[in-house]
């Protein structure tokens, strides 16, 4: 007897109070409590990049909970050479998030028995995205001696006033930070820079796809620019929802 | 195992991995100091600043010599710690500098505080989850590529070290034979503290 997926099934042993004890362990499995002398520590199923399990620290004070990510988002920053990226990060997601970040912990304090859960669950992906976020802009700092020359080159064709570096754009949903917004006579252009991986091509992806859903006369014109056409992956995609130019002419593109 | 310009020089780590490596310097442990909210920030925020030492870690770099007695450029074994809970949750780490960037290429991670998921386990046929001390070892990790050794891959496949370090010189010793490196073992202890607590 084969599943439907044409794996061999002994209809004996896979049944439907067996599978149902299978997923009830497999649930259980995916977060859990272990001791240790300071404070109880919760496993949760959320990875850092790298594959280690998010763990969270729980104590109580006077009725009230505090909930940390026990400093390994920190550590695990600090290990890939980005603890000053990571700060500046997970403070912005803890704001973000009505959390704190302070002595390198991400933490919620003072928390009633019964938000508890939501607390863990917050702390826990503040940690994880905090790390994810760092390693992120590890990946891309390379471009940014690029763009700081590709920023003269702007300030040069169309006036410094003219050029906003790194602004905030509001998308149909959500709220981006581009490299740069160049004021022109017609609809300005954003211009964010793609270095060549996956990461950094969806990043851009992600933020000029919800700044393409902006009605037409709040839009903006979208530019891409490629460090290195050959090697950018998701060229397709990337170019439904920009216009793709490669280093070397966007400042022609954007001032035709 | 690829390298050349559309990727990391994997050949070029697979060799200084392999070859027998040395201590060049004698360095002191460093305790960065951890981010602290300031004063002003807090007050802004209506909030107390909260300050915590529980997050404070020890550091020690150290430089590599070949051997024939000079330094290896650009290559150096990170170990970090725990300040205040030794013997818990350590790690090594073997960096080489790669266009001006910091690669690790290998990673000793030692009682760890959170088990390590494999996520390529069916690629390479060993435990999904390590749930213990564990090396992630360069060779297995090149075999993913490039992305493997950028900063989101972190090297994400590791393999379960067979027995459980219970002295810093357990530790060291693992770190030696991961890394190829002598002498690890005679630097000196770092100013790792019993808990605060």
């Amino acid at each position: 007897m084969t599943s439907l997926l044409g794996l061999a099934v002994n209809p004996t042993i896979v049944t439907p109070r067996s599978i149902s004890a299978i997923a009830d362990e497999v649930a259980r499995s995916l977060a859990y409590s272990r001791e240790s002398a300071e404070a109880p520590a919760i496993v949760t199923p959320l990875l850092y990049p790298g594959g280690s399990r998010v763990v969270l620290t729980l104590r109580e004070d006077s009725g009230s909970f505090f909930v940390t990510d026990g400093g390994h988002g920190a550590r695990e920053a600090d290990m890939m050479g980005g603890s000053r990226v990571f700060q500046r990060v997970a403070r912005d997601l803890a704001e973000a998030n009505d959390i704190r970040f302070d002595s390198d912990l991400i933490f919620d304090i003072e928390v009633p028995r019964d938000a508890l859960l939501t607390a863990a669950i917050v702390v826990a992906n503040a940690s994880k995205t905090a790390v994810e976020t760092t390693a992120l802009r590890l990946a891309n700092r390379k471009i940014e001696g690029r763009l700081d020359e590709l920023l003269v080159r702007f300030d040069r064709q169309f006036g410094v006033e003219k050029v906003i570096r790194a602004p905030s754009i509001r998308g149909a949903t959500e709220e981006w930070e581009v490299d740069a917004m160049i004021i022109t006579s017609g609809r300005s252009a954003l211009v964010d820079l793609v270095a060549a991986n996956a990461n950094s091509a969806n990043s851009v992806l992600a933020k000029y796809f919800d700044i393409s859903r902006l009605p037409e006369d709040e839009g903006f014109r979208r530019f891409a620019v490629l460090l290195d056409r050959e090697k950018t992956p998701n060229l397709s995609v990337l170019g439904a929802t920009s216009r793709l130019v490669e280093y070397d002419q966007a400042v022609q593109a954007i001032a035709a | 195992m690829t390298g050349g310009p559309l990727g990391y020089p994997l050949n070029e780590w697979a060799s200084l991995l392999n070859e027998s490596k040395g201590v060049f310097n004698w360095p002191d442990w460093q305790t960065p100091r951890v981010f602290v909210e300031g004063k002003r920030a807090a007050a802004k925020a209506g909030r107390s600043r909260f300050v915590s030492h529980e997050t404070e870690r020890c550091r020690l770099h150290v430089q590599l010599m070949d051997k024939s007695g000079a330094s290896i450029e650009g290559a150096e074994v990170c170990l970090m710690m725990w300040r205040y809970r030794p013997m818990e949750d350590m790690s090594a780490i073997l960096s080489v500098a790669y266009e001006g960037k910091s690669v690790c290429i290998c990673r000793v991670d030692v009682r760890p505080a959170a088990p390590h998921i494999n996520k390529h386990w069916r690629r390479f046929g060993g435990p999904s989850e390590i749930n213990g001390s564990h090396v992630h070892q360069f060779s297995d990790n090149a075999t993913l590529g490039r992305k493997a050794f950028d900063p989101f891959g972190n090297l994400p496949q590791a393999v379960p070290l067979h027995t459980e370090p219970d002295h810093l010189r357990d530790f060291l010793q693992v770190v030696e034979r991961a890394f190829n490196v002598d002498g690890l073992t005679t630097l000196h202890p770092p100013p790792t503290q019993e808990s605060l607590l």
